[in-house]
């Protein structure tokens, strides 16, 4: 809930942002979702502040009293392993005047004390001193108020991947995640000793709305236009440098469609894309350990693991495996501004020459210093300004595949057993868009919600 | 060779380093450049610690060999990517330039650097320090490694062996 003093609301008809007449064949959004400043503020509110967003993977912060620092919405959030063990999340914010209490990126400490006036917390959040509070003739109401500090209203792990939510009124994580948790055990199975973050930060920050980025992930359709110099580096790499040089994924795949794939939806805005009879999967760093995962969990998980695959959560966070898996977590900074945290997370125990590849790979595709992703943030910046047309309204940019779409499992996610509220199943060469429907139904659902929900603490305020 | 001389030429090479980026001669660069050359941004993990292993760790670039530093310049040639169309206008400033150890045919060299550049109608840049490892070669000096450590790595959209 926003807790500002302000009732002031501009009541808003959510339903005509969403264009959605799947029998007609259309589906849209308006461009305002893109860049109305007001829009954004109230996808913080009835979006972000009210659902469950990724802040941290258990090897971030390994031992007791490391933190992190991110945030929810816009709410500045610490994530402390305290010195039970256990990971908390708490506002960044001193009880007393505001400040943040964690000022770096990362660090680890078993107490944090203000610089301002030096009160004083220990890594499980609880206050250990108000300074100099005997002299202060404080009131017996400020007495008997906690200054612990403020916990994050929800924080739950799926296997070592924690979310918060800022509101309690929250489903749990698992069943907010749903089945499109299979897809995150496809990632957290490739080892039986699960994942590991890979140290070094590469973050970046482009100038645009953050559904771009969530948009993206999910785009085949771009990758042999927009990416066309990364193929074409990689393809001269063999040429000029000989077969043994930086393997990488084979854009080929996007043009010489031999390949398939399925997009999947699922409840509560999430996304899902595998690749399957994809080329050249001995050039995977996981393939180093496919013999021994095909035996633990059997060919058709093994084949998925191995995949191009990508999990879009909604609205926080992408699992992206094109050339090598990367995680972006989405930080909205305004309208037209969004920062993108990016994570290498690999299977503990994969052989030191495929997790060097691993490494180049994922540098040479996804950093922002790489082949490809400098591409992709060029194209956000460039559709920010070109969404400024205010004569427009829609763009036309979620049809392709529209007419493949089948509701419920396609056969793939039956053989595989799990169950998607909508399926497209083809050939590679649809590079499918009209599976944002999903993630924009949510967006949808929860802008009525929220707002319903904060005109009826409005008229309780009013009436009580 | 006396050090004086040492660090007169390799002040020359790191101001043309720098000239040739900003001139787009992009072959003059490249002839710079030993072919088993080394140019490595290692990531940060913490304020004030970078990663150390560019095999075990993240680096912001770890381009080995100078047809990885070809790619680069290729990629704006070609003028397919939408990250260097149009290409920014950059200008390299180097100083503090210092001789840390040397031989007759190798030196190692400290500078600090900043890159201001322009682009969509804004100033950007990115700052930081070198340490180049230069080796003689062919009768003159040639960059065999190149290190940089990069201040201000929260990337705005692109990061690219021209801005830096």
């Amino acid at each position: 809930m926003d807790a500002r003093v302000t009732k002031e609301r501009v009541i808003r008809d959510f339903d005509q942002y969403v264009d959605e007449r799947i029998d007609d064949g259309v589906f849209r959004v308006n461009l305002d979702m893109f860049r109305d400043p007001d829009l954004f503020e109230l996808e913080m509110e009835y979006i972000w502040e009210k659902t469950w967003v990724f802040v941290v993977h258990d090897s971030q912060i390994p031992e007791n009293n490391d933190f992190i620092t991110t945030q929810i919405g816009r709410t500045p959030v610490i994530l402390q392993r305290g010195d039970d063990g256990q990971v908390r999340a708490f506002i960044n914010h001193c009880t007393h005047r505001g400040p943040r209490l964690c000022k770096t990126q990362r660090g680890n400490a078993a107490r944090h004390t203000c610089p301002y006036h030096g009160w004083m917390f220990d890594s499980n959040g609880k206050s250990m001193m108000v300074t100099d509070e005997e002299t202060g003739g404080y009131s017996q109401a400020f007495k008997s108020m906690s200054h612990d500090l403020h916990q994050v209203a929800r924080l739950e792990s799926y296997r070592g991947f924690y979310w918060a939510s800022l509101s309690d009124e929250v489903s749990s994580l698992k069943e907010y995640l749903g089945d499109v948790s299979f897809f995150l055990d496809a990632w957290i199975d490739q080892s039986p000793n699960e994942l590991e973050w890979v140290k070094g930060d590469a973050n970046f920050t482009y100038d645009g709305n953050w559904k771009m980025v969530f948009e993206n992930c999910l785009d085949l359709y771009h990758a042999k236009t927009l990416h066309a110099s990364f193929g074409n580096a990689v393809m001269n790499r063999f040429k000029n440098m000989g077969e043994d040089e930086r393997k990488s994924i084979n854009l080929d795949d996007f043009v010489n469609a031999t390949a398939e794939v399925s997009y999947y939806n699922f409840d509560n805005g999430h996304g899902a894309l595998w690749i399957q009879n994809q080329s050249q999967q001995e050039d995977r760093p996981s393939y180093a350990m496919y013999k021994e995962m095909e035996a633990r969990v059997g060919a058709d998980r093994a084949e998925l693991m191995l995949s191009g695959k990508v999990a879009a959560i909604f609205p926080s966070i992408l699992f992206v495996e094109s050339a090598t898996f990367q995680m972006r977590m989405i930080r909205p900074i305004s309208v037209d501004k969004t920062e993108v945290y990016a994570f290498c997370l690999a299977p503990k125990g994969e052989p030191d020459d495929a997790r060097a590849l691993r490494i180049r790979q994922y540098e040479d595709f996804f950093s922002t210093s790489g082949l490809a992703t400098p591409d992709d943030t060029a194209v956000y910046r460039s559709a920010q300004e070109g969404d400024q047309a205010r004569t427009l309204e829609w763009n036309q940019g979620y049809h392709r595949g529209i007419e493949m779409i089948q509701r419920g499992p396609d056969e793939k996610a039956k053989q595989m057993g799990f169950s998607p509220t909508l399926s497209i199943h083809g050939s590679i060469a649809i590079q499918g868009e009209a599976m944002y429907i999903g993630p924009y139904r949510e967006w949808l659902k929860k802008m009525k919600a929220g707002q319903d929900s904060a005109l009826s603490n409005l008229s309780g305020d009013v009436h009580g | 060779m006396d050090k004086g001389q040492l660090q007169q030429e390799a002040t020359e090479l790191l101001y043309r380093e720098g000239l040739t980026l900003d001139r787009q001669q992009w072959d003059d660069w490249l002839a710079l450049w030993t072919d088993d050359c080394e140019l490595w941004i290692p990531a940060w993990i913490t304020e004030h610690e970078q990663i150390t292993d560019p095999q075990r760790e993240i680096s912001l670039l770890y381009l080995s060999g100078k047809n990885y530093l070809k790619e680069r310049t290729d990629r704006v040639l070609k003028g397919m990517s939408p990250a260097s169309v149009p290409m920014p206008r950059t200008c390299h400033s180097v100083s503090n330039i210092l001789i840390d150890a040397y031989t007759s045919d190798s030196m190692t060299v400290q500078s600090v650097f900043r890159v201001d550049y322009y682009h969509h109608k804004k100033v950007y840049g990115f700052f930081g320090h070198y340490t180049h490892q230069l080796v003689q070669q062919a009768g003159g000096w040639k960059i065999h490694k190149k290190q940089v450590t990069l201040m201000n790595d929260f990337i705005s959209e692109v990061l690219d062996v021209y801005l830096i």
